[in-house]
């Protein structure tokens, strides 16, 4: 059964939002879970965050940015297109329940991943605190709707276009200097998981990660998508994707996420020069 | 069988073997000597008539003999490529005493290949039975799930296949590589599959997508777990988290299932160095290393613990491995794996073994010779030690019984510790062969059959007993005949008598007819005739008490130690749910509470004689909704029954499914036992029936 785009909202340059029809997917999904998608027959299975879902209209919304090929594939689709094959809901859903004073920090299309975060933070009765960084303001997306989520929220730039200048980090570290601060909950750049997960470590702030690893079947089978957290070897598709990030051993991590890097830069290449068409069209 | 050159066949990943042609099949075929009492249906896993289908290849009809083999295989153009013939069919073939055993293996593929292309003729699909609309779900689609679905489709079941990856096969699809397995051949016989109606669901992860529960309350009746052994094993050793070091699983499903040889075509990316190690020797290993040269590798490597004697794969490929250069490390072992600074795998320290004494499987253990640590560079490494089961659909069922491996405990008939799911394949066994899960799903079809049968056919039949509104006719012979008079005209009257049955009588018999209002405590004798005829089966007689039929009873299902009466041979049922667990005993007097699954039933019963009571107020008013009447009852008692109503006229039954549930003030005894179909039909010759099942419900409520 092909799945419908039924709507496609560009966010910022790089950034897309679909809605798609998958009406099972649309019943079951919670917050933390993910699905697969696999554009065509010839495509690669990707992870992506289920940002939304709704299901009385039988459909899924999710939010990517243009990173690879298969990301740039579909940001060519267009309402009325079909993926032929979407998985899901997978992974283990968010669950920390009521946990008190809650940092929500998230940065470039984490963002995106942090809001259905946001939305069970707060209807679980949290104090919710949200930090977002983007490089530029052009960059920056869904700030409205995570200020609808959020006690407070703090937007830094990298290049001060906008909020407060500088990394996520130091207003992170400022809010754990004034304030108690139960959990910290955070989704980006690999980087910048690892810099939050170092931050928050010293004064024990329980940290939960969601990682980005690279998948193919995401039900178990594969284990490419696995990480050593706490000296044991995990699969992020089933035992994630969260994780505590004081036990994630981000260095190997870190150069696990590059074993692809040159298949990867071969496949955008390919990309550009068998899809000029479909650049253009957007 | 010819094989494609091996110095070519490194460089692609088209089929290796390649097929014998029509004039080798039938030669070989001829070499057969039609044993009477041939041992290769014993050797088989599935019981193809080997004999048969052989002897049709050698009068050259082909597609007869595709017809004798998919009697029993729905996978003849898979099973004639993989199947480890050597250990089966064409080990005990009696020309193998000289060591020349019929080639069974290629003539099945042979045959099979016949078919292939061709577009599917309406007499060449399977024959079904008719539907009979019931669903069933199958989970996984791999060999064991496809062949459970095909058996069951036949029979006449609705079933669905549902499927985690986007498409079906399972090891076949994503393990087998495309050249020793070409996924078209795959794609044929799956089609055959569904050409028998059976209905595949891709991207479908049970357990996520939909839990077994949610299954249930769509409607789906039974449940074949063939999910397969999926989760592959690290050696658990240092630097496994290397780039560069694959588990089978990962190479393979990227190489076969998301076609990366085909990459940048193909979006999935796959990176194989010059030199591969693939630990193991198993068939699993076998196919890596193949996929490695292919991939563009320049030195292979088989790392095994053990001998050559004790290789698991199946002898042909070990050959044709061996034909295509790979090297082979024999017993030898991982002890660590280094990396460069950037993550990736440099070298294996590897180190010897000798064989000690024999271990659990009657293989000699392999020791390790101290000092003997030796170093081998490596750029990819591919670990192919084995499989175990997948835990993410186990784990979203607790009652499910697992072993200590974590595989499916499951009883003779396949059905696991839950009613009415059942299991086989590799999630049962551990890894083992395609045609042993194919075996599997075969006979798990038939116990789901078999037990469908017990649980969905629940006889009804409507006993009179004497109602509110009953009448007696006496006769002028001096007898007399109470029952319910169902037709009147100026020259004879027809009456349904206590026991259901009809009889007419002409207007010059009857002296006259009298209304009733007879207690029910008053008329044992109007409780119908059911006796207990031995420990399997209950004797239950027609209405008439003409007919008679031993209904079978699985009694080891019964557990009737917590009823508050046995059930007896005066007309006391016991009305069970589905699963068999006693809800009520009723019989003419009265119904008798249980306690059921912890909940005591005068619940159960206050509502049911309300809604009895409100029921026949309506009948007062209006013309009582019988229909509705009974469907709530068997709401009530949980479903899913069927229930089947008869009258009789013209000395045949006749299944009406309004016959059932009140009449009068009394209730009519409903009979809820285990059916046994065939017989049913036998005996009562249908004119007109209808089945009509009900959800289950909540009972507590
Ligand atoms: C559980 C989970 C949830 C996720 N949710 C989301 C989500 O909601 N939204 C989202 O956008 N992503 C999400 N991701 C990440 C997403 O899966 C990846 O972005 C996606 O797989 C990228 O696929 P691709 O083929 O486009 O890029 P790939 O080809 O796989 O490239 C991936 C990375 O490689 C690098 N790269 C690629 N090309 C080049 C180049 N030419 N030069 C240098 N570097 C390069 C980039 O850093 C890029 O990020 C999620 C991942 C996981 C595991
Ligand atoms: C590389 C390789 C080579 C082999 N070579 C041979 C050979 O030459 N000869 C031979 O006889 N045997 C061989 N085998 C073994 C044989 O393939 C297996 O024993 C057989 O496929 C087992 O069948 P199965 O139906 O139990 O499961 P599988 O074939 O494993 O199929 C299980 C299916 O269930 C799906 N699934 C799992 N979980 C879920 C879920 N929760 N929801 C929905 N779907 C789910 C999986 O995606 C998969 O498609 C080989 C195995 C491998 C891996
Ligand atoms: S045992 Fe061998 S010779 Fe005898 S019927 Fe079977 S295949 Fe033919
Ligand atoms: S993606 Fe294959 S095991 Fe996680």
């Amino acid at each position: 059964m092909p799945y419908k785009i039924t709507e496609k909202v560009r966010l910022n340059p790089v950034t897309w939002k679909l809605v798609l029809e998958a009406p099972l997917i649309a019943r079951q999904a919670k917050a933390g879970q993910f699905v697969i998608i696999k554009i065509d027959e010839k495509a690669e299975r990707i992870p992506l965050t289920i940002n939304d879902n709704d299901p009385q209209k039988n459909t899924i919304t999710i939010i990517f940015q243009e990173a690879g090929a298969t990301t740039r594939r579909l940001g060519c689709l267009k309402a009325g297109d079909v993926l032929t094959d979407i998985l899901g809901p997978l992974g283990k859903e968010t669950d920390f329940g009521k946990a008190g004073r809650v940092v929500l920090v998230a940065g470039g299309v984490g963002i995106a991943e942090i809001l259905p975060v946001a939305k069970y933070a707060k209807r679980e009765g949290n104090y919710v605190l949200t930090i977002i960084g983007s490089r530029t303001k052009d960059l920056l997306i869904l700030e409205e709707e995570l200020k609808r989520y959020s006690d407070k929220l703090i937007v830094t730039t990298d290049d001060g276009s906008y909020g407060v200048k500088g990394l996520v980090v130091s207003p992170l570290k400022e809010a754990m200097a004034s304030e108690k601060l139960d959990l910290c909950y955070c989704v980006g750049p690999d980087i910048m998981m690892k810099a939050v997960s170092e931050t928050t470590k010293p004064c024990g702030l329980k940290t939960l990660v969601s990682l980005d690893a690279n998948m193919v079947d995401a039900t178990g089978m594969c284990g490419t998508c696995r990480v050593t957290v706490g000296g044991k070897t995990r699969f992020v598709c089933v035992d994630g994707p969260e994780f505590d990030g004081h036990l994630v051993e981000w260095d190997l991590f870190l150069k696990r996420q590059k074993r692809f890097i040159e298949e990867e830069k071969r496949a955008a290449e390919y990309f550009e020069s068998h899809h000029k068409d479909c650049i253009y069209k957007r | 069988m010819n094989t494609q050159d091996p110095k070519i066949r490194i460089r692609n990943f088209e089929e290796v073997a390649l097929g014998l042609t029509a004039e080798e099949a039938v030669k070989e075929a001829r070499r057969c000597l039609n044993c009477k009492k041939a041992a290769c249906v014993a050797g088989c896993p599935v019981e193809i008539d080997i004999p048969a289908f052989i002897q049709y290849v050698a009068k050259s009809e082909f597609e007869k003999a595709l017809a004798k083999i998919r009697e029993k295989n729905f996978l003849p153009a898979v099973c004639g490529r993989v199947c480890p013939q050597e250990d089966q069919c064409e080990k005990v073939c009696v020309l193998n005493k000289k060591h020349m055993p019929v080639s069974i293996g290629d003539l099945e593929r042979f045959v099979a290949d016949q078919g292939a292309g061709r577009p599917e003729t309406v007499d060449r699909r399977p024959k079904t039975a008719g539907k009979n609309g019931t669903k069933v779900a199958v989970i996984g689609s791999g060999p064991s799930g496809i062949t459970c679905a095909g058996e069951l489709a036949k029979m006449g079941y609705d079933v669905t296949i549902f499927e985690s990856l986007h498409k079906p096969g399972g090891v076949l699809t994503y393990g087998i590589p495309e050249f020793r397995l070409p996924k078209k051949i795959v794609g044929m016989d799956i089609d055959f599959v569904r050409s028998a109606g059976v209905k595949i669901e891709p991207n479908f992860l049970v357990g996520k997508t939909r839990t077994i529960d949610d299954l249930r309350s769509d409607g789906f009746k039974a449940f074949f777990i063939g999910i397969g052994a999926g989760l592959p094993y690290f050696l658990g050793i240092d630097g496994e988290i290397l780039n560069g070091i694959y588990s089978a699983n990962e190479f393979l499903t990227r190489t076969n299932l998301m076609k990366s040889y085909l990459f940048p075509g193909y979006d999935t990316p796959i990176r194989v160095g010059k030199t591969v190690g693939v630990i193991g020797a198993g068939n699993v290993a076998m196919d890596s290393a193949r996929c490695a040269l292919r991939l563009g590798a320049e030195t292979v490597y088989i790392i095994y613990r053990r001998t050559e004697k004790e290789m698991p794969a199946r002898f042909d490929e070990i050959h044709r491995a061996k034909e295509e250069g790979i090297k082979f490390e024999l017993l030898t072992h991982a002890v660590k794996f280094t990396g460069d600074e950037k993550g990736w795998i440099k070298e294996a320290v590897l180190m010897r073994n000798e064989l000690g004494s024999p271990d659990v499987s009657g293989r000699r253990r392999p020791v390790p010779i101290r000092g003997s640590e030796f170093t081998m560079k490596l750029d990819t490494v591919v670990c192919a030690i084995g499989q175990g089961p997948n835990p993410l659909l186990p784990r979203t069922i607790p009652e499910l019984k697992l072993n200590e491996d974590g595989n499916i405990v499951v009883d003779k008939t396949h059905m696991t510790s839950i009613k009415g799911v059942f299991a086989g394949g590799d999630i049962v066994t551990g890894a083992a062969t395609v045609i042993s899960a194919m075996g599997a799903g075969r006979k798990a079809a038939a116990a789901i059959d078999a037990w469908l049968k017990v649980c969905v056919v629940c006889g009804l039949i409507a006993l009179f007993s004497q109602t509110a509104n009953a009448e007696t006719i006496y006769l002028k012979s001096g007898e007399k005949v109470t029952g319910k008079i169902v037709a009147r005209s100026a020259r004879s009257t027809m009456i349904q008598d206590e026991s259901g049955a009809y009889q007419s009588y002409s207007a010059d018999e009857i002296r006259e007819i009298k209304k009733v209002d007879v207690p029910a405590e008053a008329v044992p004798q109007a409780v119908p005739a059911v006796n207990t005829s031995g420990p399997e089966s209950y004797l239950l007689e027609s209405p008439g008490g003409k007919i008679k039929m031993a209904l079978p009873i699985p009694w080891e299902k019964v557990d009737v130690s917590k009823e508050k009466r046995e059930p007896d041979n005066i007309g006391t049922f016991v009305i069970r749910d589905k699963e068999l667990k006693p809800v009520f005993v009723l019989n003419i007097y009265g119904i008798y509470n249980l306690e059921y699954e912890g909940k005591n039933t005068t619940e159960l019963k206050k509502v049911f004689l309300q809604k009895l009571s409100t029921a026949l107020k309506e009948k007062e008013e209006k013309d009582i909704n019988r229909k509705r009447v009974s469907e709530e009852y068997f709401e009530m008692l949980g479903g899913p029954c069927v229930a089947v109503g008869y009258t009789k006229s013209d000395g045949k039954a006749k299944f009406i499914k309004e016959t059932y549930c009140i009449k009068g003030a009394m209730l009519y005894h409903f009979i809820f036992m285990a059916v046994d179909k065939e017989a049913f039909d036998r005996e009562w010759p249908v004119v007109e029936r209808s089945f009509k099942t009900i959800e289950i419900q909540d009972v507590a409520k």
